[in-house]
């Protein structure tokens, strides 16, 4: 089933071109690869689906229905969840109030609501056991932990909140191998609970290794859709590299 | 080994935690150098009462500083605030109204200070320090060269609050019955102790005989409060002021605040980074500009603090302040990077340069040698919290 379409979407900045006439679509538990050369527009159309740039024209389709998001924050309320790069996580605040930044616990005290630090911290430490991951101590700070456990945290935070769509922005660009073994596991997993997985990869062989297509992009146009079935490595790289399709295709 | 590791860890990651050992150390210093004189209620109570109103300023600017902003404009606007607020009761404006003047009038220029930020994007450091002379020049304007306002010229009399019997009545009741919803609150939430539960109970009682002492003097009848002295006047047989209380309750309701709500993790998060906190659905830019209307509404509040004792204000009032402050914020080990820092930290921060202002005079050290102490603990205070933080 078509979980999420984009059609005919184009993004200016100014009398900047950096979408244009995009067609894409998401079906749920299928593994998406997003590709294309630096300043292709993967950023910027990730940027559109989840609402930090709502598209200049074109329609968006979430379910059946039309749908405009113009902030990140009504993107995650229909369940798509991001994460990204170097932007995940607040390395100064602890795992578990990084867990749930933006969607705290509360208990009520009188008239006023307060966090509940205790809830927040068995609630992360268990939802990221689920998954896999242990911790030492969820109130420890994000800044002692090492580049994959980040990523790992984002993860799960976009897991545990019930995403419908999970959105990767080189999640294994700065991993060690296996850390990126784990990242990949992950989405494995997600893929198994029926969420489509959008991520972008420099990395042709994570490509074949998880997904089921690959969307190729090419200064802010699309160059096409394929079924990792019908490619080979050399083929994606020739199309990233903006050398157009191959003839056998 | 563990539990010393524990608690080696626990200091480590508590902001305020170099400061608390800076302050006990040049506390002892002192307590040995001078021990008559510097242990003596006339001088803790002259460092407390000089510190209440820049730890006020120090609650904002602390609050700015973890969302990584500056603001320099705090003394001018405790100026501007502080000769509303005369100016309005010296003409007759009534003293309650003429106090929410120069608080809107605070909220409105630290307004301005947060919508010059988020429209620009100019650095807050640069649009305070405009704002700093431009506030300062409406004082400056109004009153004409030289002159003071003071509040004798004017009146004879101290301004006197009158509260209606019934008005206290119900203003008692509902301080009541808010610590009895807070109470239920407590006693309903999960695991508590026998201990916590016996505590709550004494409060409670506390409160109910605290209730009872304050109606039955005045069964009904208006109640008179002495409106400078409620805000600043001496408690007690010492030589304390009420200053010191306000001081130590903002600051313990912005600590509750900063640590324990929503609004103080989006205020970390925006300062310890910006992006991830937006993608999280923070909405930074809110953080900032509420982040400084309260700071213009500490400074304001401050400003009319001391002027109750003061009774008078002049041009240049608050000038300079800013810095001190923010030399005692960075000592109380806030991070001028954002997204670290404690207001308990603050207030340590703040007591600790008042002491060293006490102490070195009783010491017979120069009055002007007091800058350099200051400049140098900040720069030591910095050294030694990066230190401790790379520990963590």
């Amino acid at each position: 089933m078509v979980l999420l379409e984009l059609k005919n979407i184009g993004r200016r900045f100014g009398h900047i071109v950096a979408l244009k006439g995009i067609d894409f679509t998401l079906e749920d538990g299928e593994v998406l690869a997003l590709l294309g050369d630096n300043g292709a527009g993967k950023s910027t159309l990730i940027k559109v689906i989840t609402g930090v740039y709502p598209p200049s024209e074109g329609d968006m389709y979430f379910g059946d229905e039309v749908i405009r998001f113009d902030s990140p924050q009504d993107a995650r309320d229909q369940g798509i969840e991001t994460v990204y790069q170097d932007l995940a996580l607040v390395p100064s605040m602890s795992i578990s109030r990084n867990f749930y930044l933006g969607r705290e616990l509360v208990k009520r005290l009188g008239p006023f609501t307060l966090c509940d630090q205790a809830a927040m911290d068995t609630g992360a430490a268990a939802a990221l056991g689920e998954i896999g991951i242990h911790i030492r101590n969820a109130s420890e700070s994000v800044a002692r932990l090492s580049g994959g456990e980040r990523q790992s945290i984002a993860i799960a935070r976009a897991l545990h909140f019930g995403s419908r769509v999970l959105i990767l922005d080189e999640p294994t660009s700065a991993l060690s191998v296996g850390e990126t073994r784990k990242v990949l596991s992950y989405i494995t997993a997600a893929k198994k609970k029926g969420i489509g997985v959008v991520f972008i990869t420099h990395n042709i062989s994570h490509v074949f290794e998880v997904a089921d297509r690959a969307t190729i992009l090419s200064h802010g146009e699309k160059v096409g859709d394929f079924s990792i079935c019908d490619v080979t490595q050399d083929d994606i790289a020739a199309m990233v590299m903006g050398q157009g399709i191959p003839e056998h295709l | 080994m563990k539990r010393y590791d524990a608690i080696r860890t626990r200091l480590a990651r508590s902001p305020e935690a170099g400061a608390a050992a800076g302050f006990s150390v040049i506390f002892l210093v002192f307590a040995l150098a001078t021990p008559d004189t510097f242990l003596s209620h006339s001088a803790i109570s002259s460092i407390l009462n000089s510190q209440a109103v820049p730890g006020i300023l120090a609650i904002g600017i602390t609050l700015l500083m973890i969302s990584g902003e500056f603001d320099l404009s705090v003394g001018s606007i405790l100026g501007v605030s502080s000769l509303a607020f005369l100016y309005a009761t010296v003409n007759d404006v009534p003293i309650l109204l003429a106090a929410a003047i120069g608080l809107v009038i605070g909220c409105l220029l630290g307004l301005i200070n947060g919508l010059l930020l988020i429209s620009t994007g100019i650095p807050s450091f640069i649009i305070t320090l405009g704002t700093m002379l431009a506030y300062r020049a409406i004082p400056l304007t109004v009153i004409s060269g030289g002159r003071i306002i003071r509040y004798a010229d004017y009146s004879r009399e101290s301004p006197v609050l009158e509260v209606p019997g019934l008005v206290f009545f119900i203003l008692t009741l509902a301080l009541f019955f808010l610590v009895l919803w807070i109470a239920r609150d407590i006693w309903r939430a999960r695991n508590q102790s026998i201990k916590s539960k016996i505590l709550l109970a004494a409060a409670i009682l506390f409160s109910a005989y605290l209730l009872l002492q304050a109606l039955v003097p005045h069964p009904l009848t208006p109640v008179k409060i002495d409106f400078f002295d409620a805000l600043n006047g001496r408690v007690g047989t010492g030589n304390y002021r009420t200053s010191i209380l306000w001081w130590i309750g903002l600051t313990s309701v912005f600590a509750i605040a900063l640590s324990q709500t929503r609004f103080g993790n989006a205020v970390f998060a925006t300062g310890g980074n910006a992006q991830a906190a937006r993608l999280q659905g923070i909405r930074i830019d809110r953080v900032r500009v509420i982040n400084f209307v309260i700071s213009g509404f500490l400074a304001a509040l401050a400003g009319i603090i001391q002027v109750a004792r003061l009774k008078s204000v002049d041009p240049l009032r608050g000038t300079g302040l800013e810095l001190e402050v923010i030399a005692a914020v960075v000592i109380g080990g806030t991070l001028l990077t954002g997204g670290y820092g404690s207001l308990i930290g603050s207030a340590i921060g703040t007591a600790l340069t008042g002491m060293l202002r006490t102490g070195l005079v009783l010491m017979q050290i120069p009055s002007n040698a007091f800058r350099g102490a200051i400049g140098a603990i900040m720069i030591a205070a910095v050294v030694i919290n990066n230190f401790v933080r790379k520990e963590r």
